[in-house]
């Protein structure tokens, strides 16, 4: 199939479109599966068809879009993006299924809502073309804003604001860091252009802090991640498991394909800086983790303490730590994802995320307990889940980069440990001695075709990921490449 | 390949068991029980072929290939592997049988049985492992078995606790456990157990730079490496979760938590022997750590009124053994105890079991007495076993721990003391084994009439496998005998420690700077059983034809029970001869205390009231990590979060700034009024301030 890359993009958006005109509710959530499916179905060919042995961009198409700024429609495929836009596509279906029934209220717009989200999603992943990916990056709040403040909890409208405005903040600077580096690097938006241009020393540091406010309050790094509690705990189970698996990816994979590229200098020269503020998201979030009561913001927590694995290994600039960024980035996705998907299907049954509400779910819903024990066991890193793979391989990147850092990094091995036990021993175990638990219903089969897709992957990852390796080896390679030829970071002496 | 169904069968049988749930319910013994005997059968094949001379070493697939880090999957099978492989899937296989009788019309005796599977698979999967990332992933994944099936009975709140504390504190070893493997990683840039032993010798002087001091880095590998020992066997500082583990069902006591799981250390440690040779400082840290909670879990053992307690803090006890053991270097002795241990433990679990499975399941020994009359099978058992763990000859433990007391003995000054605490330990073993036994089987019978009335003996598919292994706790010891024949153990383990580099002595400045008690002990004494080439030159081991390593002299390191000729032999019987008075006088004592009531033990109790409080609540140890570690981490999350996160990064910082903003606003719509007088006003304002500044100034 030719331009098969803005297929995957736009199909969701067509999806959207007709859904426009169709006003039935039933049908609409109907054409939303069918379109999230197909979609991820046309997105498979992507990997299958990937060439392993280049560094260069596949699937590529490069259209003039708007010639007085030089603006192209230019998208295309590496080893970075490949598996984030897969994760995207795959777990869209995921967020349609689990708003069959929990959205009641105007469920063909949320359907829609979704739709436009993935759209936006998937080309933020695939752009190269600066200024469509700034488009694509922002188009993605609208949809997100309404998801939260409509379709939310008591305190939506507050939170909706808060995730709308911090952002914006954030995405304002990475403008003006375009911008610059538009004229800087001769009137070109380009992202391929624009990593084969030098900037100076100080300009990449103004461009670098710019950057890294936008993408560190995606992702969230601490301290910029307060906004991302309030933002999971008002969305609807499909906007918290969108906003966990794929939107906070977006910060992460902006340091990677722009900071590392572009500001390499600048990258190499801040690294103790994102370390440390990583190192302390780990520690921070599993702590914070552990203080909650609120299922929805403990996963929140947590997801803040994960993700300074993934910065952690972007940062350490050898193979094992950037790849296993990618691979602890998928791996959230699917985990954190299910996880929040776990919540939604006794939200919809309890309708509270009073951590003291549950206990003894293991008695009513055996099914439900297995998956979620799974899941947990995936989020605190056991080897044969897929958890393992990307933690394990940060720990050794960073361990070899800077021992303090791996070694600092790793206490998050106890720390989510405890958090995440501390919840399954409060939910699943424990005696079931709430009478409104004891009735409660098992998997259905809509939520059993939720979870057990997810279960599955989390094993295939975690025993045979070489897959899902073998396609970034290049393009990880020709990344390093790039910043092996400056000088080294300052290293942290204290163990090496 | 055959060799790949061993773990494969019984991860097979859980694969069923846990898809099939449905249709299994209390059928899943159908399935999990002929897949481990089978296991069982071709490790017993995997033995033989071992034992002549074919020893396997190959890779399944490549698990994480990234660059040069390519670990794999794969089997490596030589004769320690091979010892306990056949520990594994033997005790596995009983307890499985065992189950089938014990969990009966239990809830969920489909998954118990799926988990225990599991762990077998698990178990298999770490000790068959040739390289250290897979030996991490069956590290993990037993603990991850104990988890859940500690938490059996979910619905107890002591369970679920009991769980979570057994998790994190493994965890806690596995942290250092993971910072071993990666500083292996970092120093050798291989995982593969061949290539990390062969090259670790090249870095013995290797030092880094630890929070400002130089240390050995072959010393910090060994040191980390064995944290996670510390964690999986229950030693001193991360040793009371294993007496809490309790809470799971007895069968996964014995298997788990006695006969397998508890012993992945000792098995690690002597695995890595390479690493672990090179660094004195490290054997140092090893065999004193053993030897404080052999005497630390002996002293708990002797006050506990719970049955399995108090067998568990005997495991955590004869744990202790092991790991001094290997820590002087003793490694044939230490893996010797602990095949003899794992079978007469395991015993003695499900005897213990058996008691309680009989006795409307009662657990407290002050209430149990004069059961024997109701359990002949049980009585005779436990009988056996008693007398293994006490040391009694002919019985296993009697061979096993003598051994590792003669290793000790020939361990230079300090491992002249560690065969005090040796000493001191057997003693209280024989007693506080004896109590249990005859607070059970005689004393007063202070059953209620409830219990009485259903007293019966088990079943037969329990009582099958107390008389397997009660057998076992009498012949295996025979294997080590190091009085008529050949000594099994030796020739057949032997050569797995005789790996040529722990002939290379390390030097000296290449040691972490403190004083070096062990090494210079060891000097003077002449034979330093684990760095220094042997004086006594050839040994007769090395001429062993099961040898796989290079036959070197001086099997020091194994050998030490015989590198000493006709007057060693004397001496090693006047020791014999003296650790077994000291276990028959424990086993008398226990039996003018508790055979008959008596009231000595009670007013001994009163008279060392402090001594007596300390041991029954195991030297506050809980207490006080609840107090140093769990009520403050709770609190400092708590506070954490309310003062740092919603305060302070929310509200002032993040708020602030939308506050200020707003502010900000508020106070700048005033100057937009839309009214030309007001800008003109302001205008002239200005113009009157600037000049009148201008001319004042």
């Amino acid at each position: 199939m030719d331009h098969l890359l803005t297929w995957v993009i736009f199909l969701p958006l067509i999806g959207a479109g007709i859904a426009f005109l169709v006003k039935d509710h039933q049908t609409v959530k109907v054409l939303a599966l069918v379109t999230t499916i197909a979609d991820f179905l046309i997105s498979l060919p992507l990997w299958m068809k990937f060439d392993h042995g280049t560094a260069n961009f596949q699937f590529v198409e490069k259209y003039s879009w708007i010639p007085t700024f030089n603006i192209n429609y230019h998208i295309g495929v590496d080893g970075i993006s490949l598996l984030l836009i897969i994760m995207t596509t795959f777990l869209a279906p995921f967020c349609v299924l689990c708003s069959w029934n929990a959205i009641a209220d105007r469920n063909r717009e949320f359907m829609i809502n979704i739709m436009v989200m993935q759209t936006a999603m998937v080309g933020v992943f695939a752009a190269l073309d600066m200024a469509l990916f700034y488009i694509f990056w922002e188009a993605m709040l609208i949809p997100m804003y309404l998801i939260v403040g409509v379709w939310g909890g008591v305190n939506r409208i507050y939170a909706a604001l808060k995730f709308f405005i911090y952002t914006l903040a954030g995405s304002l600077l990475l403008l003006v860091a375009m911008i610059y580096m538009f004229f800087k690097a001769g009137h070109t938006f380009d992202i391929p252009a624009l990593m084969n241009t030098p900037f100076a020393p100080e300009a990449q540091f103004w461009l670098f802090l710019a950057m890294f406010v936008a993408f560190a309050i995606k992702v969230p790094m601490f301290p910029f991640h307060t906004w991302l509690p309030h933002a999971h705990v008002q969305a609807p189970t499909a906007g918290s498991v969108i906003l966990a698996s794929v939107m906070l990816k977006m910060g992460a994979y902006g340091f990677l394909r722009f900071c590392l590229p572009m500001l390499t200098e600048a990258s190499l020269s801040l690294t103790p800086f994102i370390l440390t503020l990583s190192v302390v998201a780990i520690i921070y979030g599993a702590y914070m983790a552990l203080a909650q009561t609120d299922i929805k913001k403990l996963i929140a927590y947590s997801s803040v303490s994960h993700m300074g694995f993934v910065t952690i290994g972007m940062f350490v600039y050898n193979q094992l730590g950037i790849e296993g960024a990618i691979m602890q980035m998928v791996n959230h996705g699917v985990t954190t994802g299910a996880l929040f998907l776990c919540v939604g299907i006794i939200y919809d049954r309890r309708h509270t995320r009073d951590l003291s509400e549950y206990g003894g779910l293991a008695k009513t819903m055996p099914m439900f307990a297995t998956c979620f024990v799974i899941f947990s066991m995936a989020s605190i890193g056991l080897p044969g889940t897929n958890g393992f793979i990307g933690e394990f391989m940060v720990l050794l990147g960073a361990f070899t980069y800077d021992r303090l850092t791996g070694v600092l990094a790793a206490t998050g091995i106890v720390l989510g440990a405890v958090y995440m036990l501390y919840l399954v021993a409060r939910m699943i175990w424990s005696e079931c001695s709430n009478p409104e638990n004891q009735k409660l219903t098992d998997l259905s089969l809509r939520e059993f075709t939720i979870l057990a897709p997810l279960v599955v992957l989390t094993f295939v990852i975690g025993l045979y990921p070489a897959p899902f390796l073998e396609v970034m080896h290049v393009s990880v390679e020709h990344l390093i490449n790039q910043t092996a030829g400056l000088a080294g970071a300052p290293q942290i002496a204290l163990l090496k | 390949m055959l060799y790949v169904l061993i773990p494969l069968l019984p991860l097979f049988s859980f694969i069923m068991v846990g898809l099939f749930q449905k249709w299994m319910r209390n059928q899943a013994h159908l399935i999990c029980v002929p897949m481990v005997f089978a296991s069982f059968g071709l490790s017993v094949y995997a033995f033989m072929q071992v034992a002549g001379g074919n020893p396997v070493n190959f890779d399944l697939y490549e698990w994480i290939p990234v660059g040069d880090f390519r670990p794999t999957f794969g089997i490596m099978i030589d004769q320690l592997t091979a010892s306990m492989l056949l520990l594994v899937t033997l005790v596995s296989s009983l307890v499985h049988l065992y189950t089938v009788g014990y969990m009966h019309g239990d809830g969920g005796y489909d998954r118990f049985f799926a988990y225990i599977s599991l762990f077998t698979f698990s178990m298999l999967a770490l000790v068959m492992s040739n390289n250290f990332l897979q030996l991490f992933f069956g590290w993990e994944m037993v603990g991850l078995c104990s988890y859940l099936l500690i938490v059996h009975w979910y619905e107890r709140k002591a369970s679920t606790n009991a769980s979570f504390k057994a998790f994190i504190q493994n965890r806690v070893g596995d942290l250092g456990f993971a910072l071993g493997i990666f500083l292996v990683w970092d120093t050798v840039g291989s995982l593969d157990y061949g290539t990390v032993f062969a090259a670790i010798g090249d870095h013995r002087n290797d030092t880094m730079n630890l929070l400002g001091t130089q240390v050995n880095v072959v010393t910090m590998i060994a040191l980390l490496l064995f944290v996670g020992a510390v964690g999986k066997s229950a030693q001193f500082l991360l040793h009371s979760w294993l007496p809490d583990a309790m809470e799971g069902p007895t069968p996964i006591s014995a298997l788990i938590h006695a006969a397998t799981m508890v012993t992945a250390g000792i098995f690690m440690v002597s695995r890595c022997h390479p690493i672990f040779n090179l660094s004195e400082t490290a054997m140092m840290v090893v065999a004193l750590t053993g030897a404080f909670t052999a005497l630390f879990g002996a002293t708990i053992a002797l006050t506990q009124n719970d049955i399995k307690k108090v067998v568990a803090y005997s495991t955590m006890s004869q744990l202790g053994y092991m790991v001094m053991a290997c820590g002087i270097g003793a490694y044939v002795a230490g893996m010797f105890h602990l095949l003899t241990h794992g079978v007469f433990k395991a015993l003695l679990f499900l005897a213990a079991g058996s008691v309680i499975h009989a006795l409307s399941a009662e657990q407290d020994i002050r209430k149990m007495g004069q059961a024997k009359k109701y359990m002949p099978t049980t009585y005779w058992t436990m009988l056996w076993g008693s007398l293994a763990l006490a040391g009694i000859f002919p019985f296993a433990g009697f061979f096993s721990k003598d051994e590792i007391l003669w290793e000790a003995w020939n361990a230079g000054v300090m491992g002249k003391g560690l065969w005090l605490i040796g000493v001191i330990v057997a003693f209280m073993t024989a007693f506080y084994t004896f109590r249990v036994f005859f607070m059970v089987f005689y004393g007063k019978d202070n059953m209620t009439d409830e219990m009485r009335s259903h007293a019966h003996e088990s079943p037969r598919v329990i009582t099958i496998p107390l008389v397997v292994l009660a057998v076992g706790a009498l012949f295996v010891g025979w294997l080590g005998n190091p009085m008529f024949g050949p000594n099994l153990s030796h020739n057949f383990l032997g050569p797995v420690f005789n790996t040529p580099v722990s002939h290379v002595p390390v030097t000296e400045h290449a040691q972490l700077q403190m004083p070096n008690l062990v090494g210079e002990a060891f000097a003077e004494e002449g034979h330093d059983p684990h760095a220094a080439p042997a004086p006594h030159g050839e040994d007769p081991q090395a001429a062993d034809p099961h040898a796989m390593a290079p036959a070197a002299h001086g099997a020091a390191a194994a050998g030490g029970a015989e590198h000493g000729g006709g007057h060693n032999k004397t001496m090693e019987f006047l020791l014999m001869a003296f650790s077994l008075a000291v276990a028959g006088s424990g086993i008398f004592m226990a039996y003018a205390w508790y055979y008959r009531p008596n009231e000595a033990p009670a007013k001994l109790a009163a008279s060392y009231n402090g001594l007596y409080q300390g041991s029954l609540n195991k030297w506050y140890w809980d207490e006080l990590y609840d107090a140093v570690f769990v009520r403050p981490t709770v609190k400092f999350a708590h506070g954490l979060w309310r003062v740092a996160d919603e305060i302070v990064i929310d509200k002032v910082l993040v708020d602030g700034v939308a506050i200020t903003t707003r502010i900000g606003g508020e106070i700048l719509k005033f100057f937009q009024t839309g009214r030309v007088q007001h800008y003109a006003m302001v205008m002239s304002l200005g113009i009157f301030v600037i000049l009148g500044g201008f001319f004042l100034f």
